[in-house]
């Protein structure tokens, strides 16, 4: 690590401003608990740190024109505890809540989550499965992307943080009868990262599937979705178990898992999916039974 | 009925805890010693290569660099235990990956990495041992040249006449277990600061268990006399046996302090903590096992395969308890065992809480249950009709003076039946089962004829204080609480009028340190005897003051009195003062150097070595998720036998810990390496037990009152983590019918053992 200044901006314009000034040797940097890792160990470069945490602007999340709008300094310990969140998007809630330790949540940031761009982190696969866009801000102005377009590659986000800042993610709220569940599978129950995680967010109308988005983790270079899965939960009936089952089924057999030594190999990885799959489908269907 | 005690067996407060939780407690790192420099190590990242040259120079020349070291600086003596084939730094070779190569000191952390990053390493890369098995081979590389055949020692132990006993068996079942690699993880890493004092003499401060051991062995690798060298031990956050043998940076750290003229620190990093510190010995055991239907077990015939990594230090010792001790468990009529420990290119392996007793009670408690169960029986009933009593003379010559194995067994299992969850879920996924294993382990262990005790020095201060010095580290395991409880009671004051003192070689009595679970029973007894001399001191003088009889006296809660006219008496406190302030000048002091009435096992390995054998039975409800393999310990019933539970809140911590490390291995714990290297060097991949994955955990203490421990009391430090994974691999069965035979039991084991369809991974 060579870290010559460590800068405090307190609104946007003062923070693109500063970015611009270190020409890309600046990066932003918010709960750290990756990015100081990085440093220290020499994956990541750079040569100013940019602390948005203290940017009033960039605090909270709210619902605005039927959205979620979860600025980027909010954590996921505030993400996962906030109750309307927990109710309207469960798999979001439950997803923050998965991450590391009390420690870790109280601090990392959801749009850290997202530009890290490792295809394990929880908060990024529940993003993706519920259609979230991400608004970046740089000297060139605003862009909105949906956060699947987010990756470059393993690890590689296509949001450059010493140049551009991820001011907040946007997350439709859900209508009538559309569901969104997470779930993930780890050898330990905290402080651990999945072996495979997933999140699903369905349309559903009279009991039946309309319409799904599946996002599944670590098992591709990012939040990969499963298309032929997806186009199998159309028309679904969601008491049909063996139909759940062939969604499952279909998942696994989509995913790529790496053979791991750490994680397990492939076949398990891709079975654990299957499970998984349908254990969320499962999940999903009686959410919805208790809804009707 | 067992004798009441005023502090033995009481709750008390923990010495030393609310220094650690306020942190005011003083670990290696938190201390700074004026011009202290900071060093570095550079490590080998070949498993096995030549060094064809190291250039040091470039190191040497940067700013604020004060010392650089490799081996051709450093002397060439060797160092180690049974098989001494260390040196202070790779000479011609590395071994493994994490070898010493080079040292650095420098004024601050930064600068010595930097430094380490200019030192210039020429390796010739060679071929490389990752297993005993392929060590052991004919035509192997060599790990070390002078050692053929890459063999560090071999045993064969043989009692009985095992061959015909077989040939009469209704039952004879054969099969192999392993286990894996797995690291001691101590939440503080371990390190040592070095200072030269005026006098040519050298202080070393480092949290390790065995501050007299690591002076003679730092004296060793340095060429010095064991008494020019001061052992200062800070507080230690938790060792578990890996803490007990010094490390090369102890003499590296002694040598960097002399080249540079300033003090040195030494702390390992956490990635260092796991690729170079001393895992368990891992080790293949088979097992041929012969019964009776009836369920008498009759004769083992056992074949052990270890890997003793790339320098040899405890492995030799841990695969002798490895060959021998649970033969000592149940009343076999014969046993033979055959173990071969060899080199491999990894790192050195050595002892961890269990010592190879956990090793081999993995897999023979794993094996009762498996021919129990061909054989139609109980396995618990099996436990019980074999199990040792109290008075036998086992075949390896050891006198149970104590033992309640028996209850403990009848006690863990009525414990895990009370509240038993359904065996199966409705929809069918998800299964239960419970299972039991047993354990018997040693409160101190005799090498030879050495000494095998403990010393204790107690003096009472004028106020009526007293001040207790011991050389055993307390790393938390509360060796200091004991020894203030078995004072007082001895003395009858508070325990809080018990100053026990940090160990400092210079000053504290000679002791052996903390290991083989021994410190409550033998330095319990040197304090407890040392206390006994001194209260008659005590006594004879407040007899003169009291105008009685000393016979006619007692003292409690710090008062002394005649007996039967309570009125008449004196503090403790006075007497003191009239001992040390007026012309009685009695010392009020004693030293006593205790050792055990035992005798070292001879050349075949047969003797009495260790005064107080414990036991338990640990049972366990499990979980298993039948579509993922996934498991979940949902409760443990923990019953040991500690003959007199002196600390009871001490031993369900301890408890409570060994069932968290020892689920922590049964189910995840595994050093993964690939080509020599480990792949799971942090916390972060290194899989260990969370608060939020611990069972529901209900400690049993039996007591039995041991005839030669200080009250009746054993040792219960390693016991507590021995039984927890066979207890596991047993439930595992019990739940879905399949049997793990290698640890870890991790999920994807049983998805694919539940799925023999399915193609695994290969192993």
């Amino acid at each position: 690590m060579n870290i010559q200044d460590y800068l405090v901006p307190h609104h946007v314009d003062e923070c693109l401003a500063m970015l611009n000034a270190w020409g890309g040797r600046g990066r932003l940097v918010a709960g750290g608990t990756d990015l100081v890792a990085s440093l220290e160990y020499g994956k990541a470069q750079a040569e100013a740190l940019i602390d948005i945490s203290a940017m009033e602007d960039l605090m909270g999340f709210e619902i605005q024109d039927h959205e979620l709008v979860v600025r980027a300094g909010s954590t996921h310990r505030q993400v996962s505890a906030a109750p309307r969140i927990r109710q309207l998007w469960p798999a979001l809630s439950k997803a923050c809540g998965s991450v590391g330790s009390p420690q870790i949540r109280n601090v990392a940031t959801l749009a850290g989550n997202v530009v890290n761009a490792q295809p394990a982190a929880d908060a990024a696969v529940a993003l993706v499965a519920l259609g979230a866009r991400a608004e970046i801000l740089s000297s060139g102005g605003r862009r909105l992307e949906a956060v699947e377009n987010l990756y470059g590659g393993l690890g590689q986000s296509r949001i450059d943080s010493s140049r551009e800042i991820l001011v907040a993610l946007r997350v439709p709220v859900p209508d009538a009868g559309e569901v969104n569940v997470y779930g993930r599978v780890s050898p330990r129950n905290s402080l651990c990262l999945p072996i495979v995680n997933a999140a699903l967010s369905l349309k559903t109308a009279g009991g039946t599937v309309l319409s799904g988005r599946i996002a599944m983790g670590p098992v591709s270079d990012r939040p990969f979705r499963p298309e032929r899965a997806e186009a199998a939960l159309q028309g679904v009936a969601l008491k049909d178990r063996a139909a759940l089952s062939e969604v499952g089924r279909i998942a696994g057999e989509e995913a790529n898992p790496r053979d791991s030594c750490l994680r397990g190999c492939s076949d398990y990885r891709r079975q654990l999916l299957t499970v998984l799959i349908r254990t969320l489908l499962e999940d999903a269907a009686a959410q919805t039974a208790e809804e009707a | 009925m067992m004798e009441e005690y005023a502090v033995v067996g009481k709750a008390f407060r923990s010495v030393g805890g609310s220094d650690k939780v306020t942190g005011r407690a003083q670990y290696l790192d938190d201390i700074e010693l004026p011009g202290m420099l900071h060093a570095k190590i550079l490590r080998s990242p070949h498993a096995h290569a030549r060094i064809l040259k190291i250039d040091t120079s470039k190191a040497a020349a940067l700013p604020g660099v004060k010392a650089v070291l490799s081996a051709v600086d450093c002397p060439k003596l060797p160092f180690g235990l049974d098989v001494p084939d260390a040196r202070i730094f790779a000479e011609t070779k590395v071994r493994y990956a994490g070898d010493e190569v080079a040292a650095v000191a420098a004024e601050t952390p930064k600068i010595a990495r930097e430094a380490l990053k200019l030192i210039d390493v020429r390796y010739e890369l060679l071929p490389a041992l990752f297993s005993p098995q392929e060590a052991l081979q004919e035509g192997a590389p060599l790990v070390h040249e002078d050692k053929p055949g890459n063999l560090v020692k071999s045993y064969v132990i043989e009692r009985g006449d095992v061959d015909a006993d077989f040939a009469a068996c209704d039952y004879v079942f054969e099969e192999e277990f392993a286990s894996s690699r797995v690291t001691a993880c101590y939440l503080e890493p371990f390190g040592a600061i070095a200072r030269w004092e005026p006098d040519n003499r050298l202080t070393i401060w480092t949290g390790i268990q065995g501050a007299f051991q690591a002076r003679s062995e730092i004296a060793r690798a340095l060429g010095m006399n064991p008494s020019q060298i001061t052992v200062k031990v800070p507080a230690i956050g938790g060792a578990f046996g890996g803490k007990i043998w010094i490390r090369n940076f102890h003499p590296i750290v002694a040598l960097l302090a002399k080249e540079a003229r300033r003090p040195v620190k030494f702390v390992l990093t956490r990635p260092e903590e796991f690729a170079a510190s001393r895992p368990r010995v891992p080790a293949k055991i088979k097992i041929k096992l012969g019964m009776l239907k009836d369920g008498t077990l009759v004769c083992k015939d056992t074949a052990i395969v270890a890997d003793n990594g790339a320098y040899s230090w405890a492995a030799p010792k841990i695969v002798l308890n490895m060959s021998l001790r649970t033969d000592c468990l149940y009343r076999f009529k014969s046993v033979r065992t055959r173990s071969y420990l060899a080199y491999t290119n990894t790192t050195p392996t050595s002892g961890f809480r269990g010592y190879g007793n956990a090793q081999s009670h993995f897999a023979q408690e794993s094996m009762i249950d498996v021919c129990a169960r061909k054989a139609g029986l109980d396995p618990v009933e099996v436990r019980l009709k074999n199990a040792v009593r109290q008075g036998d003379l086992t075949l390896h010559g050891w006198k149970v003076r104590s033992c309640g194995l028996t209850e403990c067994i009848e006690k863990a299992r009525a414990a895990i039946a009370r509240g038993r969850k359904p065996q199966a879920d409705p929809n069918g996924t998800v299964k239960r089962g419970i299972g039991l294993a047993c354990m018997n382990h040693v409160s101190g262990n005799r090498a030879g004829n050495n000494f095998d005790g403990s010393s204790s020095m107690v003096r009472f201060q004028e106020d009526g204080k007293l001040v207790l010095y011991h050389g055993e580290s307390d790393m938390g395991q509360g060796a200091r609480t004991v020894l203030a409880q078995i004072a007082a009671e001895t003395l009858g004051i508070r325990p809080e009028d018990v100053l026990v003192m940090p160990i400092d070689t210079d000053v504290s009595p000679f002791c052996f340190g903390s290991y083989s679970s021994r410190v409550t029973t033998v330095a319990g007894k040197a304090a407890y005897l040392a206390s006994l001399q001194v209260r008659e001191q005590l006594l004879k003088l407040a007899a003169t003051l009291l105008e009685a009889a000393p016979e006619d006296l007692d003292v409690r809660e710090g008062r002394i009195f005649v007996r039967g006219g309570e009125r008449k008496g004196i503090s403790v406190a006075d007497v003191c003062k009239s001992a040390i302030r007026t012309r009685a000048t009695v010392g009020l002091t004693a030293y006593v150097a205790y050792d055990p009435p035992t005798e070292g096992a001879n050349e075949d390995f047969y003797g009495d070595y260790s005064s107080a054998y414990t036991y338990a039975a640990q049972a366990v409800e499990v979980e298993v998720n039948t579509e993922t393999g996934q498991i979940r310990v949902l409760r443990v019933a923990a019953a040991h036998d500690v003959g007199r539970a002196i600390n009871p809140n001490g031993i369900r911590g301890q408890i409570y810990g060994g069932v968290a490390q020892g689920a922590g291995w049964a189910l995840y714990e595994n050093m993964v390496y690939e080509g020599g290297r480990l792949q799971n060097n942090s916390l972060r991949n290194y899989t260990m037990v969370t608060a939020t994955d611990m069972p529901e955990v209900e400690p049993i203490i039996v007591e039995t009152q041991d005839p030669v421990g200080p009250y009746g009391a054993k040792g219960i430090g390693e016991p507590a983590l021995i039984p927890m994974p066979p207890a596991v691999a047993n439930a595992v069965e019990d739940a879905v019918g399949v049997r793990i035979r290698d640890l870890p039991i991790t999920a994807e084991k049983i998805y694919f053992s539940l799925n023999p369809e399915c193609e695994g991974p290969a192993s």
